[in-house]
C-alpha cells in the first residue's frame, strides 16, 4: 500500500477565549443574576479551505510566513486537531517530527525515557530494546543513560529525543524544523540523518524557513499564506513565487 | 490509517476507540507503570503510605462509631472495612478523574493519543493500588477475625464491574472539568457529602423502611453493598446485587463514550 494523503476543503478555526478558565460557579451565579454569559470568543481561522494530495515519492516542501497555518497542517495531518469543515484521510504510518521531546517524563532516566517516548510512537517494548544501542549512540549520552532526565541541558534533551524521533522507519514523515538545540556537530550529524530518513520515506511534509534546504530537499513546494494555499508546484518557480509576491511585496 | 470522518456514529467511534487503546497499548503501559513508580518512589515508605491512610481511617472510624453505637469493635470493623474500601476506591478515583484531561495537555496538544486513553490509565493505577490496599487491610481484617468466605472469588468481577464504572465517571468528570474548571473543588464537597449519605459508616437497617428507599436512589449505594455482600456476607446476595450496578457501570460507561465523541474534537481547543 502506498502512502497517501488526501485534503478536501478542510478548514479548521480555533476560537480564542476571552475567558479561558470558566467556572459553574460564574455559569450559576449568571443564571441567577440574569446576567449575559460573558463566554466571547473571537473565531480565527489557522486553515481556511485547504485542498491538498500527497502520494508516495513526494517530497513536500511547505513555506510560508510565521503564522501562515504550517505547522498547523502538520498538526492537522497527525490527527493531533481536526478540522471543523471538510475531510483528510492519510493512508500509512505517520512519524511527526514536529515538537520533538513531548512525551519525555523529566522525572525518569534517559533510557527510561526511550520506551516511554517509543511507546507513544507505537513501539513495543521488544522494538524498543533493539534499538536502544543505536539510539543511545547516535545521541552520544551514553554516560548519561540513567540519569533523570530533568538534570539534561536542553541540548542533551534535544540529541535525545531527535535520536528516538529518527530511529524508526516511516511511510509518511512530517518535519517541521527542529534543530533548536544541538551544537554545530550534532546539528551536522542531524541533518545527514534527516536526508537519510527522507529518501528512505515514501512521502515527506517539510516545513522549514530555509529556502535553500527546501529547494535542495524537496520535487513539490506549498505556499501557505493567512491559512490558505495560494500557490504549489516546482520548488524554485515556488519559492521565487513566495519571495516576489508575499515576502517583498508586503504580505499581499 | 486516519480519517478525519471516522466518527460519524457512535459504534464506529467505539470502534475505533478500542483500535486505538489497542495500537498504543505499550503507551498505556507506560503510563500506569510510570503513575505507580512516582506514587511510590518518591516517598521511604512508599506503598506503605498508601496502605497507611485507609487503614488509619478506618481504625478512627471503628474505634469512634463502635462506642458511639455500642457495637461490638471487630464486627463492626470489619464492617466498616468492607465498605470503607470500595468508597476510596470509587472517590478516590473521581475526585482525581476532574484533572485527567487537563493533565495531559502536554500530549493532547502536541502529539496524537487517543483521548480515552488518559481515563483509562488513570482508572487502571487506581485499581491496581486499590488492589494492592485491599490485599494489605484484608490481612488486618483476618487478624480482626473476618473469615474466608468463598464469595471472595467473585472479587475480580465485582472490581471489574466498579472499574468500568469508574471508567464512566472520570471521562464525564473529566470533559465537564475542562469546560468548568471549579467542578473539581465542588465534586470534593460532594464526595464528602455522600460520604455520610452511603451506609459505610451506619447500617441501612438502622432506618424505617420509609427512608430506606432513599438510599436506593443513590448509584453508589449498589457498588458499596455488592462489595459488602461479597466481603461481609450479608446481606444475603441476590441477583439484583449483581444487575443492578452492572447495568449502572454499562450505562454510565456508555454515557461518557457519547460525551467523548461529542467532544473529542473540542477538547484540544479549550484546553
Amino acid at each position: 500500500m502506498s502512502a497517501r494523503i488526501s485534503i478536501q476543503n478542510a478548514s479548521l478555526r480555533f476560537q480564542i477565549f476571552t475567558n479561558p478558565t470558566p467556572t459553574l460557579k460564574e455559569a450559576a451565579l449568571n443564571l441567577v443574576l440574569r446576567r449575559p454569559r460573558v463566554t466571547h470568543s473571537r473565531d480565527f481561522y489557522a486553515l481556511k479551505d485547504i485542498n491538498l494530495n500527497f502520494e508516495g515519492g513526494q517530497r513536500v516542501g511547505i513555506i510560508g510566513l510565521n503564522g501562515a497555518g504550517k505547522s498547523t497542517l502538520l498538526k492537522m495531518i497527525v490527527g493531533i486537531y481536526a478540522p471543523q469543515t471538510g475531510r483528510i484521510e492519510v493512508q500509512g504510518r505517520v512519524t511527526p517530527m514536529i515538537e520533538i521531546g513531548t512525551g519525555f517524563d523529566v522525572e525518569l532516566t534517559g533510557r527510561e525515557n526511550i520506551y516511554v517516548n517509543g511507546a507513544i510512537l507505537g513501539f513495543s517494548p521488544q522494538e524498543m530494546a533493539r534499538r536502544e544501542k543505536e539510539i543511545i549512540d547516535f545521541s552520544e549520552l551514553e554516560q548519561f543513560m540513567d540519569v533523570p532526565v530533568k538534570y539534561y541541558s536542553s541540548g542533551m534533551y534535544g540529541r535525545l529525543a531527535f535520536s528516538i524521533a529518527t530511529m524508526t522507519n516511516p511511510e509518511i514523515l512530517l518535519v517541521d524544523e527542529i534543530f533548536s538545540a544541538g551544537d554545530a556537530h550534532f546539528v551536522e550529524k542531524g541533518s545527514r540523518r534527516m536526508k537519510e530518513m527522507m529518501h528512505s520515506s515514501q512521502l515527506v511534509l517539510y516545513v522549514s524557513h530555509s529556502l535553500q534546504h527546501i529547494t535542495e530537499l524537496c520535487n513539490h513546494v506549498v505556499v501557505l499564506h493567512h491559512g490558505q494555499v495560494v500557490n504549489q508546484g516546482d520548488p524554485n518557480e515556488m519559492v521565487a513565487y513566495y519571495m516576489n509576491t508575499i515576502v517583498n511585496a508586503g504580505n499581499l | 490509517m486516519y480519517d478525519s470522518e471516522e466518527h460519524s456514529s457512535l459504534a464506529r467511534f467505539i470502534g475505533k476507540s478500542m483500535r486505538d487503546v489497542y495500537k498504543f497499548r505499550f503507551a498505556l503501559r507506560n503510563f500506569v507503570v510510570n503513575q505507580l513508580r512516582t506514587r511510590y518512589r518518591k516517598s521511604f515508605l512508599g506503598f506503605l503510605w498508601s496502605l497507611l491512610n485507609p487503614l488509619m481511617f478506618m481504625v478512627v472510624l471503628a474505634v469512634v462509631f463502635a462506642t458511639a453505637f455500642k457495637q461490638d469493635m471487630r464486627t463492626y470493623g470489619i464492617y466498616i472495612f468492607s465498605g470503607l474500601i470500595p468508597w476510596l476506591f470509587i472517590s478516590q478515583s473521581i475526585l482525581a478523574g476532574g484533572q485527567v484531561f487537563i493533565n495531559a495537555e502536554g500530549f493532547l496538544k502536541k502529539v496524537y493519543v487517543p483521548k480515552l486513553l488518559f481515563p483509562l490509565a488513570l482508572v487502571l493505577t487506581e485499581t491496581v493500588n486499590f488492589f494492592f490496599s485491599l490485599v494489605g487491610l484484608y490481612i488486618f481484617a483476618l487478624a480482626l477475625g473476618s473469615p474466608l468466605r468463598w464469595t471472595m472469588a467473585l472479587l475480580p468481577l465485582v472490581i471489574l464491574i466498579t472499574f468500568l464504572f469508574n471508567l464512566g465517571c472520570v471521562i464525564i468528570i473529566g470533559i465537564g472539568t475542562i469546560y468548568f474548571r471549579d467542578l473539581s473543588h465542588i465534586t470534593v464537597i460532594v464526595f464528602q457529602a455522600l460520604f455520610y449519605l452511603v451506609p459505610i459508616i451506619y447500617q441501612i437497617d438502622m432506618f424505617p423502611e420509609s427512608a430506606r428507599k432513599l438510599f436506593y436512589l443513590n448509584p453508589f449505594y449498589y457498588f458499596i453493598n455488592l462489595f459488602r455482600v461479597v466481603i461481609y456476607g450479608q446481606p444475603a446476595m441476590t441477583w439484583a446485587d449483581w444487575l443492578i450496578p452492572l447495568g449502572l457501570a454499562l450505562g454510565i460507561l456508555l454515557l461518557g463514550l457519547i460525551v467523548l465523541k461529542l467532544r473529542d474534537r473540542e477538547i484540544v481547543y479549550r484546553l
